[in-house]
């Protein structure tokens, strides 16, 4: 698979449109990406 | 007390400065060599561990390369064990993997179950030759994966092998290692590298072994959790470092973090951190960072920003083109991960909301960084 003319965003829209009774919310308890230093 | 993936308290202990390699990105002054003091050690780690949390407390030991002084961490150990102590707590040690041979190994195999090793290794024995002269073949790898099959592999990133960097994250996983987390070296300038071509192709050939090996495990820079750009403000958390406590054996003085000791940036600026508040880091992000749409995915460590320029939220921009470069190939990963799910989860969902918010940035991080103009394709 090529990693390049991947991204359709119809197909994202299609997609979702399956799945838009999954429950999900973004909220700020959503983190991000920490310091690999610290982590792991 | 049961053993958690993430600790209430992160102890850091300084064993020793010396080290028996010379990497090329190492950024520890070593002007002076030190070896830690046991009894003092002890005394801080029982002050620490007679408060009980709710996950335990991890320990972790860091040199220079901490095998270095071996006997002396095995004194510290014991006498540990040997103490009652209610706080759950187990050790952590990273080391470069070359001296754990003979006793030290049985000493490690017989207490496994109390510490466990997070092994420096930059891939296969060319690259390793570039960026550690003389260590690939002093590792014993069938060792350390027989006594921690789930060890940690840190691969550092650089200019030098960088064109390598697929083959090997590959090499590694083939050694049987599942936790891979590549990284850019830091205090590392690297503006005139001008890999940024390089760097996407090496992304491209792990995105596509990702996707056709979807049992292994893919290495961490396809693991971040996109759905995190959703959030249109900061949401970092302190990367743990005004929770953290790091005792400096070489100044008997406690650092908001390792990074934070003098023997890294100096006795001034070791000072200087003392003063700063890690706890509320969305009020110190600065432009133009503040402004991205990565900002949450992406990794720094607010120390060396301290150190190389001064202030904490202060990225290394000379590594920005491979950050971007980085989260363009993540996002198409998802994107074809996800769209091969029957059963996505509701955090899948999200990190396709998220590639659909976010899908003409990636575009245009492709088109500026790389020249690359047929990356997404708009059906209308």
């Amino acid at each position: 698979m090529d990693a390049q003319t991947t991204i359709q965003p119809l197909r994202i829209d299609a997609w979702l449109a399956q799945f838009q009774d999954i429950e999900c919310k973004t909220n700020d308890t959503i983190v991000g990406i920490t310091c690999w230093y610290t982590f792991g | 007390m049961k053993a958690s993936k993430t600790y209430s308290r992160k102890v850091y202990i300084s064993t020793n400065s010396t080290c028996n390699l010379n990497c090329k990105y190492c950024f520890e002054n070593e002007k002076v060599k030190f070896e830690f003091n046991i009894d003092e050690a002890l005394n801080i780690l029982l002050e620490q561990l007679s408060t009980q949390t709710i996950y335990g407390t991890q320990i972790s030991l860091r040199g220079g390369e901490p095998f270095m002084v071996f006997h002396k961490i095995k004194h510290l150990c014991e006498s540990l064990w040997s103490q009652d102590i209610k706080e759950y707590y187990h050790i952590h040690i990273t080391t470069n993997g070359t001296l754990i041979h003979g006793d030290i190994q049985k000493w490690l195999s017989s207490n496994r179950d109390k510490i466990t090793l997070k092994l420096s290794l930059d891939g296969d024995r060319k690259s390793s030759e570039i960026n550690r002269p003389k260590s690939f073949d002093l590792i014993d790898f069938h060792f350390l994966l027989n006594t921690w099959p789930e060890m940690k592999v840190n691969t550092t990133i650089t200019a030098e092998t960088l064109p390598y960097l697929a083959e090997n994250i590959k090499f590694i996983n083939s050694l049987g290692f599942k936790h891979i987390t590549p990284h850019f070296s830091i205090m590392t300038d690297w503006k005139n590298c001008n890999l940024g071509n390089t760097l996407y192709k090496q992304l491209q050939e792990l995105h596509n072994f990702y996707l056709k090996n979807p049992d292994i495990e893919p290495c961490s820079f396809f693991l971040s959790d996109i759905s995190c750009t959703l959030n249109d403000k900061s949401c970092h958390q302190a990367c743990n470092s005004g929770e953290m406590k790091a005792y400096d054996m070489q100044t008997r003085k406690y650092y908001p973090c390792y990074m934070c000791f003098p023997s890294i940036g100096g006795e001034k600026i070791a000072e200087e951190f003392k003063k700063l508040d890690f706890t509320n880091l969305e009020e110190l992000e600065e432009y133009p960072c503040k402004a991205c749409t990565f900002l949450n995915l992406c990794i720094t460590c607010y120390a060396e920003n301290y150190i190389t320029r001064g202030s904490l939220s202060r990225r290394d921009m000379s590594l920005c083109k491979y950050q971007k470069i980085v989260f363009a190939v993540l996002f198409n990963f998802e994107y074809n991960r996800i769209l091969s799910l029957t059963n996505p989860s509701p955090n899948d969902v999200l990190k396709m909301m998220a590639i659909k918010k976010h899908y003409k940035e990636i575009e245009n991080i492709l088109k500026e960084e790389l020249q690359i103009t047929s990356q997404v394709e708009v059906n209308t």
